[in-house]
């Protein structure tokens, strides 16, 4: 029972079931802290985190769903940003479940870059010989890029003070 | 046969053949690799130049040249971790929504800013490696590079790139943004945490996010929303830029 993850309304009317029909007879390991706290614990910790990861995997899906009938150009997991994002509009907050999930996934977002990064061992001939131009090209580009947007940034928000 | 060969082979190679054979082996050099460079990232007081990411690939690589793993084997094990840059690119709604409610009309502000970014990126890049002589080959996988990885993949195989050098070049990118980011933005003497956090997350997406994240939180929820957007704009843009100009 505590791993299906009872709510504690759902405690209170299976007790109430268990009374009336005079079938359950430990009503007093029921009212115990000890599975209040254990099937509290269920619920605010396996609970969210499924149903956070479930959502997200929905939208993924819809988001491949639609880049594969609808808007070819499109990557599927772009499209499920924008539904989500549409999704979060409309319930005008981020329910917990996908803030918990999604934080923590984001949080990590360096590890999962690992497995196609350690690609480098196929294209280690060709990056080699052209080892130093595409070292300068990243640099110069990632530098110009920082300075570029930075730059800009900074310039547009002193010509409208009011965005400070 | 069976028999025979089950003699010739040492226990110890028969667990080694088993590990090798499942996703775990992969997954566990994967993870650790991960939290060795966090563990260093953490020592060396965040210093940008210790990069967990930096750190974790190298690790790995040598891992496997050592362990004479094929990538391909690697790889059929760290799928795991790679499918969730999907629900990771889909979770970038969640900072994007947030970050909507704290603008307060800066977003004209910072759509001009992320396309001007933008556009430097892949100019520089691609100009930068044409000038210098470097393969043809290799130029294509440049032009999605500022753009967070699975969505620059994405991109890759529209532009007819391999979807794998455009990954070892974004994380390259987001890698050395982390690293030098810092140093530009002081030498433009760019004070405000919202400001240096969008730029590095423009130019170096996931990477330049964690390390905004772990720089300032507002530098952070600045850098998830600039690689959000870089992230949708430039999977719109980006084909058809190529396109027109290859």
């Amino acid at each position: 029972m505590v791993a299906q993850g009872v709510t504690p309304v759902a405690i209170g009317s299976c007790q109430r079931q268990c009374e009336r029909r005079q079938l359950c007879t430990s009503v007093t390991f029921k009212k115990s802290k000890l599975f209040a706290l254990a099937t509290t614990r269920a619920h605010t910790y396996t609970g969210p985190m499924i149903q956070g990861l479930v959502q997200l995997f929905i939208f993924q899906a819809l988001g491949e769903l639609v880049s594969k009938f609808a808007l070819p150009f499109i990557p599927g997991p772009v499209l499920g940003l924008v539904l989500l994002l549409a999704y979060l509009s409309v319930r005008g907050h981020v329910p917990a479940a996908i803030d918990l999930v999604g934080g923590s996934v984001l949080q990590h977002l360096g590890l999962l870059f690992i497995p196609a990064s350690v690609g480098v061992v196929l294209y280690l001939p060709v990056l080699q010989a052209n080892a130093w131009a595409i070292t300068a090209a990243l640099v110069v580009s990632v530098v110009a890029t920082v300075a570029v947007t930075a730059g800009l940034l900074k310039v547009l928000a002193k010509k409208n003070p009011t965005d400070a | 046969m069976n028999k025979e060969f089950q003699t010739q082979l040492p226990p110890i190679s028969d667990i080694w053949v088993y590990l090798s054979g499942s996703p775990l082996l992969a997954l566990v050099l994967t993870l650790s690799a991960y939290l060795l460079g966090l563990t260093l990232y953490e020592r060396s007081q965040r210093n940008p130049l210790a990069n967990p990411v930096l750190i974790a690939v190298v690790v790995v690589t040598f891992s496997i040249s050592v362990l004479d793993m094929p990538y391909a084997k690697y790889f059929e094990g760290a799928q795991f971790v790679h499918f969730l840059l999907g629900t990771a690119t889909v979770s970038l709604a969640i900072p994007i929504y947030k970050g909507f409610a704290s603008l307060k009309g800066r977003m004209s502000v910072l759509l001009l800013s992320l396309v001007a970014g933008g556009i430097t990126s892949v100019f520089t890049a691609v100009g930068m490696a044409r000038w210098l002589g470097v393969d043809e080959s290799l130029v294509r996988g440049l032009v999605a590079k500022s753009v967070t990885a699975p969505i620059a993949m994405g991109i890759a195989e529209r532009v007819q790139a391999s979807p794998t050098l455009t990954a070892i070049f974004a994380v390259s990118t987001g890698i050395l943004g982390a690293i030098l980011g810092r140093y530009v933005l002081d030498a433009l003497r760019v004070t405000q945490w919202w400001q240096r956090g969008f730029a590095l997350g423009v130019a170096a997406h996931g990477i330049g996010t964690s390390r905004a994240f772990s720089v300032h939180p507002e530098a952070g929820a600045y850098a998830s929303l600039g690689m959000g957007l870089h992230g949708i704009v430039g999977a719109v843009v980006i084909p058809y830029a190529v396109a027109w100009w290859f």
